[in-house]
């Protein structure tokens, strides 16, 4: 296991950030998905070791604690905020922060050259820091996560201030760095469509409690449905599908079915002839994540 | 797309090489602190005001150089116990203005988190900051007494006599200028690890300097005597010369608050020392307290 978390808990004088959250998270890309406040951040820095917890334990590369020499060698993070000087050249401060990861001098500049290269801002490395866009100075931030080759990398909302284009960039680039360099990251979002664009393994959070866990598959086997429009019979349909033990929600105009087997394309098709509904559409569909997370959300709820 | 891909296979290798000491990494937090304060690796703006200060603290000492170079005698004007009072203030300057570039990074940019996830502790992180401050007034300070001593050297009829005789003044030339920029360094540190706004920085690091030193001599005047002397104790400009008087054990300049105060003159460097603890004190707790 890359990580692993036994009933991990903060609590803060007026919040509780984490509430015995046990999890295992197996190496690859990891994504840590919950709303604002729901103990990501927190998450990431008891990881490393920035802060205590109240009760409970987290095994980080088959390590108790992070101390020195781990977090020099074992981990880059990424924070959420904006973390660098204005007036300082970019390359000198990656360069700075690799010698202060302990890479001696000379290699500290090679590497940095190397993953300003990996990140896209090679020919912009001599700009002052304060010059960068929003999204130079993330693609910067994820540079310095990586300067000293970390086999482990903590992304705190890397997409975070994005536009759509900038998003799509540094969804690519963390998905070139897990898979193709075999580095392991564990990357937070709010936005599901993030994690499901780039993660091979889920975790969901909410309220520092965790909601679920699992591999994308097995998100996306769950998240298969069946959309059916009646031309207005859905909320009757609902109910006589709900009588036969078919899951169903109504989503505007139209009816998901939760096509958990392959019996419940007859027994719909059953329900709406019995029923006498005009049945328009008829269509097999992946749920995106966003639905099944609101589905979550509201059991948890 | 494409050109990025053919960019990445150009060939991203892992890094093989060896990694330093916890110390290296200390080292170089504290040699790239010592730059910040100078400018160095930033734009020339950034090197303007350090380097100018620079050039007024040792623009006194360089004229009073080429004084006695023409005369051929000890440079009379100038000396080792008194020569603070010239650089104090630029001292004070330089603090003001670096100070906001040392620490305020951390309070307006939270670049602390940098630091603190590549595992340097909170604590020798902000005691570097504070050491490489101190270290680079020394520049200040020690530059000009090593031209002035230099210069009365090679000035008197005999130069060897003249270091012999002279040899007791370096450590206190030293330890004066260490206590000058502990106490200066420390304060600007402590303003700026308050506030994100530079201005409030310098600015209320320098009214303290100022506005300390003022206040003091208007109470020394108005308390006429008595207990009230030892408000002295509270000014910065008169702390920094009485414990500079004490350590060079010379008469205290006659006409002076601080002549006619009488008090014991150690107090001086005691009342430096811990104000100087109190502001270390007040900018590690912020520090030990700041949000990542």
């Amino acid at each position: 296991m890359l990580i692993t978390t036994e009933s991990l808990t903060k609590r803060y004088a007026s919040a509780v950030a984490l509430d015995a959250l046990s999890v295992e998270i197996p190496p690859g890309v990891i994504g840590l998905l919950g709303p604002n406040g729901a103990g990501k951040s927190t998450l990431f820095k008891i990881l490393l070791g920035l802060i205590e917890p109240t009760a409970g334990r987290a095994v980080v590369l088959e390590r108790e604690v992070m101390g020195h020499h781990e977090l020099r060698t074992l981990v880059g993070y990424m924070p959420e905020h904006d973390c660098f000087p204005a007036e300082v050249p970019a390359a000198t401060m990656i360069t700075h922060l690799a010698q202060i990861s302990g890479l001696p001098y000379a290699a500290a500049r090679e590497r940095t050259s190397e993953v300003m290269r990996h990140v896209g801002l090679l020919e912009e490395r001599y700009r002052e820091l304060g010059t960068y866009s929003t999204g130079m100075k993330q693609r910067a931030k994820l540079a310095q996560a990586l300067v000293h080759d970390p086999p482990l990398l903590l992304l705190d909302e890397p997409t975070n201030g994005l536009d759509p284009a900038g998003r799509n960039e540094m969804l690519e680039l963390i998905r070139r760095t897990g898979h193709e360099l075999g580095i392991s990251i564990v990357l937070s979002s709010h936005l599901l469509d993030d994690v499901e664009r780039v993660c091979d393994y889920i975790i969901l959070i909410d309220k520092g409690r965790l909601v679920r866990a699992g591999a994308m598959s097995e998100f996306t086997e769950e998240s298969q449905v069946l959309i059916i429009e009646t031309d207005g019979g859905e909320p009757e349909l609902a109910a006589a599908l709900e009588l036969r033990s078919v899951g169903a929600q109504i989503e505007g105009s139209t009816l998901l079915v939760d096509l958990a087997n392959e019996g419940v394309y007859d027994t719909t098709l059953a329900t709406v002839v019995e029923l006498g509904l005009p049945l328009i559409r008829l269509e097999r569909r992946r749920r995106s994540l966003v639905d099944l997370f609101t589905a979550e959300e509201q059991e948890v709820g | 797309m494409a050109d990025n891909a053919a960019i990445y296979d150009l060939g991203y290798s892992h890094y093989q090489g060896g990694r330093l000491a916890y110390s290296a990494s200390l080292f170089t937090l504290y040699v790239e602190s010592v730059r910040i304060a100078f400018g160095l690796g930033r734009r020339f703006v950034y090197k303007v005001a350090p380097l100018t200060l620079l050039l007024i603290a040792v623009v006194p000492a360089a004229i009073a150089l080429g004084i006695a170079s023409v005369i051929g005698d000890e440079i009379e004007p100038y000396r080792y116990d008194n020569y603070y009072g010239i650089v104090a203030l630029t001292i004070a300057l330089f603090c003001a203005v670096v100070a906001p570039d040392l620490v305020g990074r951390d309070v307006r940019n939270r670049t602390l988190a940098l630091y603190v996830s590549r595992g340097i502790s909170r604590l020798d992180y902000i005691a570097i900051k504070i050491a490489a401050l101190i270290s680079a007034t020394l520049l200040f300070s020690l530059i000009p007494q090593a031209m002035l001593f230099l210069g009365n050297a090679l000035a008197a009829r005999n130069t060897f006599t003249y270091v012999t005789d002279n040899i007791e003044a370096i450590p206190r030339i030293i330890a004066s200028a260490l206590v000058i920029g502990l106490l200066l360094g420390s304060l600007a540190v402590a303003f700026a690890a308050q506030t994100t706004n530079r201005a409030y920085a310098t600015g209320g690091f320098v009214a303290l300097v100022v506005l300390s030193t003022a206040i003091t001599n208007i109470l020394f005047e108005a308390g006429d005597g008595g207990d009230w002397v030892y408000v002295l104790l509270g000014g910065v400009l008169d702390v920094l010369e009485g414990s500079t008087e004490f350590i060079f054990s010379s008469p205290i300049e006659p006409g002076t608050d601080r002549d006619r105060a009488e008090f014991e003159r150690g107090y001086y460097l005691v009342s430096l020392l811990a104000v100087s603890a109190a502001a270390i004190a007040l900018t590690v707790r912020r520090y030990l307290r700041m949000p990542l």
